[in-house]
């Protein structure tokens, strides 16, 4: 069974590790709490391309990637950067985050989540801030990790993802 | 660095104790090759020499052990809390294990008040944008309010100037009247004509502001009726001819062979309009002329109203039909600035158009284009019969008093009551060709009065009066059986042809029957 390391960053409280808790054990608590350092969870699934072991590290929210950070990146396969759609500036941290990721260690497979879409009466992140992002190379998926909305779908295409660049690396 | 033995013992000693250690020596394919310390901490107790250490440790899944990494704070997926120290040695690995449970513990309390309160400020700034823009909105609806306030004020005032100044005219010359009891003929002619053309000019101010009233509150309604073409030009004419003569103006007005005698319009707007035109046209002008034509294409009644004005600027026509709009003040003229916009206003709800022609020093040409039917022709020569008798109900006296002598010079017998009741019984007595009916009569009004005179068996023309004139005053008369509506005060040439109109419908309808002599008055 293929096995890959994939790392999910993003701005504090965004909800990094409540979107692992809702993809690795369908679980999910309102309730804040912080990270810190790095959490390792691993979830098995089926893709077009077999079964495979990806290998969650959930590292602690920031705005930027520092040495520590990198250390923990070393060796991914693929990038899964979350901001909360309900806190604009978050969207512009992912935005700082996957450039530092790409400088480090290439344009590696990545896929944006924009969590919170059940808080839509709070919502902060409008057409212009999504089609700006997208220009910049994030194509963002609205999801939820309360209601669990998007969270399985986004994570299967990044092992899909990788599935298909280890198959044919060119 | 070198340390007494002791205190290196010490240090030894204290590590051990507090950070628990698990090293584990691995193969570059994972394959457990030595294990030392206290691997229960860590719950790798189950793994054993030869063992592939990636499904118990899955962080060392695709590391590839060729340098020294330093992986501070890591929990695993059931919770065990450690520092990783991966530190190569030739083809394997040491992994050095120490426990970090109370340190990340700390940590996330700190961590935890941390956010929580990065978390409230991000609230706080969030609150704070909104108060700012709500305080914006404010400031931006306070101006509107304060403009509004301000407007209003203005358009008192204005009001309060239009009205003020023709009322003391009327005064001044009816005191003469009464106070010179040896005034000439002529003079008393003259101050009466004066008293009428001031008059005039205050109907023309009510009538837009019940209009601009009407329009705002969306309550205006379009009635269309037949109207005479010829005789609205001459009732134009009447008045606007003196005018134009004292600003010695040249006056004219045309109608084109081919129009109708009779259209299906709203006389009584088409009026307004007509007059708010002309009124403007005339004001303006300071030398040579003012004309209205009126010509028919096509199902359309076509009036224009051209002057030999100053003429109008590209951004003077665009400001024109602007409410209180007051053109150029040199030199100042009367008027309270309502009547284009009106006008405009009027023609769109009457389905029309109003377009402006005009250049500096060209003079204006206003022209208003309506659908108006060619209506069938009510013949002059059909005089009333000396059978024709009109009930009338209304409560003020003045309005009473003007009908009964119009409409007695015109012909007819009146007889008048003034509420809805007796209303009813003079007319169910006298059975007349036509009633006339105040909306707002006291007791029974109008409408109901026409119910009550339907359900008896009343057939002949009734025709409702009511100075609203909104949308569902008309709708409330017409539908309660009168036949037609018309706004006080009436104009007295209008009123007259929709009678004239009204009974000869009547009578060929069969209405009224012959009066029997019981019924005579």
């Amino acid at each position: 069974m293929r096995t890959a390391k994939v790392c999910i960053i993003g701005d504090f409280a965004v909800g990094k590790t409540s979107t692992v808790a809702r993809f690795a054990k369908n679980e999910f608590s309102p309730k804040y709490l912080t990270t810190v350092g790095v959490k390792i969870d691993t979830k098995e699934i089926e893709t077009s391309r077999g079964r495979m072991k990806l290998i969650i590290w959930d590292v602690a929210g920031t705005d930027r990637l520092a040495e520590i950070e990198f250390a923990y990146l070393r060796g991914s396969a693929g990038i899964i950067i979350v901001a909360d759609g309900t806190r604009a500036p978050t969207v512009d941290s992912a935005l700082r985050l996957k450039a530092d990721v790409f400088d480090q260690y290439g344009k590696l497979p990545i896929v944006a989540m924009l969590n919170k879409s059940d808080l839509s009466q709070l919502w902060e992140i409008d057409d212009d801030i999504l089609a700006t992002s997208k220009a910049e190379g994030l194509d963002w998926i609205r999801c939820s990790a309360k209601s669990g909305d998007n969270v399985a779908k986004a994570i299967e295409a990044l092992a899909e993802a990788i599935m298909s660049l280890s198959a044919d690396p060119t | 660095m070198t340390l007494p033995k002791r205190v290196s013992d010490f240090l030894r000693d204290r590590v051990l104790e507090y950070r628990n250690p698990c090293c584990l020596r691995v193969a570059a394919d994972n394959l457990l090759l030595e294990i030392w310390g206290e691997p229960a901490k860590y719950g790798l107790d189950d793994l054993e020499v030869g063992d592939d250490v990636s499904a118990a440790m899955p962080l060392l899944s695709d590391y590839e052990f060729n340098e020294y990494v330093e992986l501070p704070f890591v929990r695993d997926a059931v919770g065990h809390a450690f520092h990783v120290h991966l530190i190569p040695e030739s083809d394997a690995c040491f992994v050095l294990l120490l426990d970090a449970t109370e340190e990340i513990r700390e940590r996330e309390r700190y961590q935890q008040t941390a956010n929580e309160v990065r978390l409230l400020l991000d609230k706080e700034r969030r609150l704070i944008a909104e108060l700012v823009d709500a305080q914006a909105e404010l400031a931006v609806r306070r101006k509107e309010a304060e403009d509004e306030s301000r407007r209003r004020g203005e358009y008192i005032a204005t009001m309060s100037h239009e009205f003020r100044t023709p009322l003391t005219a009327i005064l001044a010359h009816a005191e003469r009247l009464v106070a010179d009891s040896a005034i000439a003929d002529d003079d008393r002619k003259q101050l009466g004509r004066a008293i009428q053309r001031v008059s005039q000019q205050l109907v023309w101010l009510v009538d837009n502001l019940l209009t601009r009233a009407r329009l705002e509150a969306d309550s205006y309604a379009i009635h269309r009726s037949v109207t005479d073409t010829r005789a609205l030009v001459d009732d134009l004419c009447l008045v606007f001819a003196p005018l134009a003569a004292d600003k010695e103006l040249s006056f004219a007005a045309r109608v084109a062979e081919n129009v109708p005698e009779f259209v299906m319009l709203d006389d009584l707007h088409f009026r307004q309009v007509l007059v708010n035109l002309l009124g403007n046209a005339i004001k303006y002008t300071f030398e040579g002329s003012v004309e209205v034509e009126i010509r028919f294409d096509d199902e359309r009644l076509i009036a224009t109203v051209a002057d030999t004005g100053p003429g109008l600027a590209e951004e003077e026509r665009n400001a024109l039909f602007m409410p209180f709009n007051r053109g150029r003040e040199e030199p100042r003229s009367p008027g309270a600035g309502l009547g284009l916009g009106i006008t405009r206003q009027l023609v769109e709800a009457m389905d029309g158009t109003l377009t402006v022609e005009s250049g500096q020093g060209t003079g204006t040409r206003m022209t208003v284009e309506l659908g108006a039917a060619s209506a069938d022709s009510v013949s002059e020569a059909a005089a009333p019969l000396a059978t024709d008798l009109i009930v009338i109900g209304e409560d003020d006296p003045d309005i009473v008093d003007l009908l009964e002598v119009r409409l007695a010079e015109a012909g007819y017998r009146v007889h008048s009551v003034s509420d809805g009741k007796a209303l009813v019984d003079a007319v169910l007595k006298l059975d007349p060709s036509l009633a006339i009916v105040d909306v707002n009569m006291p007791g029974l009004d109008g409408p109901a009065a026409a119910r009550k005179l339907r359900e008896s068996g009343f057939h002949a023309p009734i025709l409702a009066l009511s100075g609203a004139g909104r949308r569902r005053d008309i709708e409330y008369a017409l539908s309660s059986g009168c036949t037609e509506f018309l706004r006080k005060p009436p104009h007295l040439g209008t009123l007259k042809r929709l009678i004239q109109q009204l009974i000869l419908s009547g009578r060929a309808d069969g209405y009224p029957d012959s009066i029997p002599a019981s019924k005579q008055m």
